[in-house]
């Protein structure tokens, strides 16, 4: 497959003078360009750029889908704090896909875990399932400060490493499901 | 949520050998995910009735 001139397309994205149409067209294909670092860091500022300015309705939806594709990787306190501005726009799409967003925002990354995720003490076992569980609390105790929904936190592990940490967001999505 | 994500990054739906570690008792529902998925061991924190006093009763279900 033919690569993307990621240039090309950030400059289209980016630029003002262009129509709305052609421009979602540029965001919605730098989404589907491999994640490597060179283009990350091309390509985030651009979509910050874009859900930061007054920009139509469709292009900083279409901005806030694509930034959300990276969260797995880099820094993404920037995305998320642009996002947040949109909580409560006037436009019930741009609410809902701000939302989205955030949430999407919030998945932890593996290097944002505490250091003992990383440690496999099988002599240990009773101290780390405590460590364990504490961080169930302590997430718990921290999606109710922030806001986010009810004092429930989870955590998974595998071999003695968390793969994947949870919260109750049932007030932030809407989704009575969501519970942790 | 965090079940989902763990599906995500292990590239399975069955988590054999997998620890979840919870800050309550699973409500029915998640119980039910949690069994799906096959996790093997649960700690927890609080109980249901802990949570209930709090405000959170899953006792209808």
């Amino acid at each position: 497959m033919k690569r993307p001139n990621v240039q090309a397309l950030c400059r289209i994205a980016a630029d003002a003078s262009l129509p709305a149409q052609r421009r979602v067209k540029a965001v919605e294909a730098l989404c589907y360009v491999d994640y490597d670092a060179p283009y990350r860091e091309q390509i985030l500022p651009t979509f910050i750029a874009i859900i930061d300015s007054l920009a139509p309705a469709p292009l900083v939806v279409a901005a806030m889908r694509a930034g959300s594709n990276y969260w797995w990787q880099g820094d993404r306190a920037p995305l998320r704090r642009v996002v947040q501005q949109h909580f409560r726009s006037p436009s019930a799409d741009v609410a809902q896909a701000a939302r989205q967003a955030f949430i999407q925002t919030m998945e932890p990354p593996p290097h944002d875990l505490p250091y003992w995720s990383r440690l496999n003490q099988p002599k240990a076992r009773r101290e780390t399932d405590a460590a364990f569980l504490q961080r169930a609390i302590d997430l718990a105790r921290e999606n109710v400060e922030s806001g986010r929904g009810g004092p429930f936190g989870a955590v998974i592990t595998h071999k003695g490493k968390i793969i994947a940490e949870g919260t109750n967001l049932v007030t932030l999505s809407n989704d009575p499901s969501n519970h942790a | 949520m965090d079940i989902r994500e763990a599906a995500f990054r292990l590239q399975c739906v069955h988590f054999d050998g997998c620890v979840i570690y919870s800050s309550c008792e699973p409500c029915p529902l998640y119980l039910g995910a949690i069994r799906w998925a096959r996790i093997g061991k649960l700690f927890f924190a609080a109980t249901r009735e802990d949570a209930a006093a709090a405000g959170f009763d899953d006792s209808f279900i």
